[in-house]
């Protein structure tokens, strides 16, 4: 009995955390199209602004 | 030690590219191979002293350090204390409580968003702190040596005017009312804040800001459940481009409804083991919340006014930076909470369920926010500066003078930073007072500056008048960016030197240069030396002691 709820604690804490990962990973590797934060290149090399909102 | 595994671990896997030689160029953080130490890092002429006096800081060190080390030594310094204080400062007897609010303190939107947005000398305060809190309990508790590291903790915080508020703040709420050791505490404080004081109330520039300013720095919504939740999260920081792209993940506001229950779960736990010092603390972390959120909400028309009226309001601008205690006590009540949890699964079940949980509450912020790891997926990559840089610097140290840097923007992206925006280097890499235009584009909106004279040479430019009226000894023209100065402006002027990314020109007219006011130099000194005493005596009160666990 004991055994099976860790099993079962583990699952579900490997599982929430899993999908939030993939999916906030999904988003850091695809983003949107409406979002455009970013946090590499920007390709324009002609920016003259601190930032955008 | 275990903790401080951890805190190594973080640190590596948040700052591995900066293995890679180079300098981490982005936005407001430049570091150069040797920054000059002059009169213009002590307490600048023409801008409000926003680096000061972190600039004389980073100048001295860089006189025994290369800046290459000088910068990974700040940024390790950064994720390494933020993640050790708050494990430290954790009340919990076994570590894996601590462990889980070292990775809540060190894995968060707010150092995510700080770090990309170059704000390196904020996240000093933000890694000291879990320090200053820390040694604001044993100053409580009345145990011997407190009050000099409490100051010690303060000193990192204050190389910035917000650090230093923030630090003076947290002096004030955390300590107890009408105590010499307070009234002690915050004088020596408020002398480590001295430098930046100084330096606004005896330089040309205007105390007041452009109201435009509020809106455009205030927090905002990173993903569908708005602003205020942005900031719930720590995250919220008023740049798109800054902002870690897993942040507008459909599940994030979710996660942080989870975070702050669990949080809501360990307050009780937390007040009851750091008596006083939790309230109080909470207390803090509610003023800054607070700040952060007014320029987002109904408080908007006040913050523009303060901002606009009131001498130094505009530090209150960009409020999303106060979020400081609240990242801390948040980060502290969800370790309890995730500490209270996994208690109630080891007893209902068996201990390795609990430390299921912990292990879960330890990666949940990993799992929220991935793209922090390995410099923010590649953000915080190291580049080389051109070579002209050196030859610039070189030929402007042979004839010192003021330098005019065109185009004339702030801020600007260039082919060898690969496109990232960063401060013109310009004002750090060249030992001459360098004049830059203050005013911030973000996206349509031009935030205006303080500067009566930035402001008077942009308009001489806008009308394509010449630059060596402008009384500069150099102008310095950047390459391959947007706004490239017209002939006109450069009429009058001679090529002293032409590169692929820069141009030096001299100007044969350039009047001698005015001499600065010795009195407001012999003030700035005077500030500068009795931060420097009060460190160094707090320091040797400390020494004197026998040594003490941190």
């Amino acid at each position: 009995m004991a055994k099976l709820a860790t099993f079962v604690v583990a699952l579900v804490a490997g599982g929430v955390l899993g999908a939030v990962g993939v999916i906030a990973m999904m988003g850091a590797v695809n983003p949107s199209a409406d979002h455009v934060a970013q946090t590499t290149d920007i390709v324009d090399a002609s920016t003259s602004v601190y930032g955008t909102r | 030690m275990k903790t401080h595994a951890v805190a190594a671990a973080v640190t590596a896997v948040v700052l591995a590219p900066l293995a890679r030689p180079g300098y981490v160029l982005r936005y407001d953080m430049v570091f150069v191979p040797r920054q000059p130490l002059n009169w213009e890092m002590l307490a600048p002429a023409d801008s409000l002293p926003r680096a000061v006096p972190l600039d004389a800081l980073v100048s001295v060190a860089n006189l025994a350090v290369p800046g290459w080390l000088l910068q990974r030594l700040a940024l390790v310094a950064v994720v390494y204390l933020a993640a050790l204080g708050a494990a430290r400062l954790m009340p919990a007897e076994r570590t894996g409580p601590r462990v889980v609010a070292a990775l809540a303190y060190a894995w968060t939107p707010f150092l995510a968003e700080r770090l990309l947005l170059g704000q390196w000398a904020l996240l000093l305060a933000y890694a000291a702190l879990p320090w200053l809190v820390a040694a604001a309990r044993d100053v409580r508790a009345g145990r011997p040596g407190a009050l000099p590291r409490l100051v010690l903790a303060a000193a990192p915080a204050a190389v910035t005017p917000t650090g230093g508020l923030i630090a003076l703040a947290a002096v004030v709420v955390l300590l107890p009312l009408r105590s010499r050791t307070t009234a002690i505490a915050a004088a020596s404080v408020l002398g480590l804040n001295a430098p930046w004081l100084v330096a606004a109330l005896t330089g040309a520039a205007g105390g007041v800001s452009d109201p435009q300013g509020v809106p455009a720095f205030a927090a905002r919504a990173e993903n569908w459940a708005g602003a205020w939740w942005s900031l719930a999260g720590t995250g919220g920081i008023w740049n798109a481009a800054t902002v870690p792209a897993s942040r507008a993940s459909v599940l994030t506001p979710v996660v942080t409804l989870l975070v702050l229950a669990i949080a809501a779960a360990g307050l009780r736990v937390l007040r009851r083991r750091l008596p006083g010092v939790a309230d109080r603390l909470l207390v803090l972390a509610a003023g800054g919340f607070l700040l952060a959120a007014a320029g987002a909400g109904p408080g908007e028309p006040l913050l523009e006014w303060v901002v606009g009226h009131v001498p130094g309001g505009g530090l209150l601008r960009d409020g999303q930076k106060f979020l400081i205690p609240y990242a801390l006590a948040l980060a502290l009540a969800f370790a309890a909470g995730a500490e209270r949890l996994a208690g109630v699964f080891a007893r209902r079940f068996e201990p390795a369920a609990g430390r299921m949980v912990l292990a879960g509450a330890v990666l949940l912020p990993v799992a929220v926010l991935p793209d922090l790891a390995l410099g923010a997926l590649g953000a915080l990559r190291p580049v080389s500066y051109p070579a002209d840089w050196n030859a610039v610097a070189d030929r402007v140290d042979a004839a010192p003078g003021e330098v005019l840097s065109l185009p004339f923007e702030g801020y600007q992206s260039y082919s060898w930073t690969r496109g990232v925006v960063v401060r013109d280097p310009a004002a750090r890499y060249l030992d001459a007072p360098v004049l830059m235009n203050d005013a911030l584009r973000v996206g349509p909106v031009t935030v205006a500056g303080e500067s009566p004279r930035a402001r008077t040479v942009a308009e001489s430019l806008a009308a394509g008048r010449p630059a060596a009226e402008l009384g500069f000894r150099w102008v310095l023209v950047r390459s391959g960016t947007a706004g490239q100065p017209p002939a006109s402006v450069l009429t009058g002027l001679r090529l002293a030197y032409a590169g692929p990314d820069l141009r030096l020109w001299e100007n044969p007219a350039a009047p001698p240069a005015p001499a600065a006011a010795p009195d407001r130099r012999v003030l700035a000194l005077a500030a500068h030396g009795a931060a420097a005493a009060i460190v160094i005596f707090y320091a040797l009160a400390l020494l004197r002691r026998r040594p003490t666990p941190w």
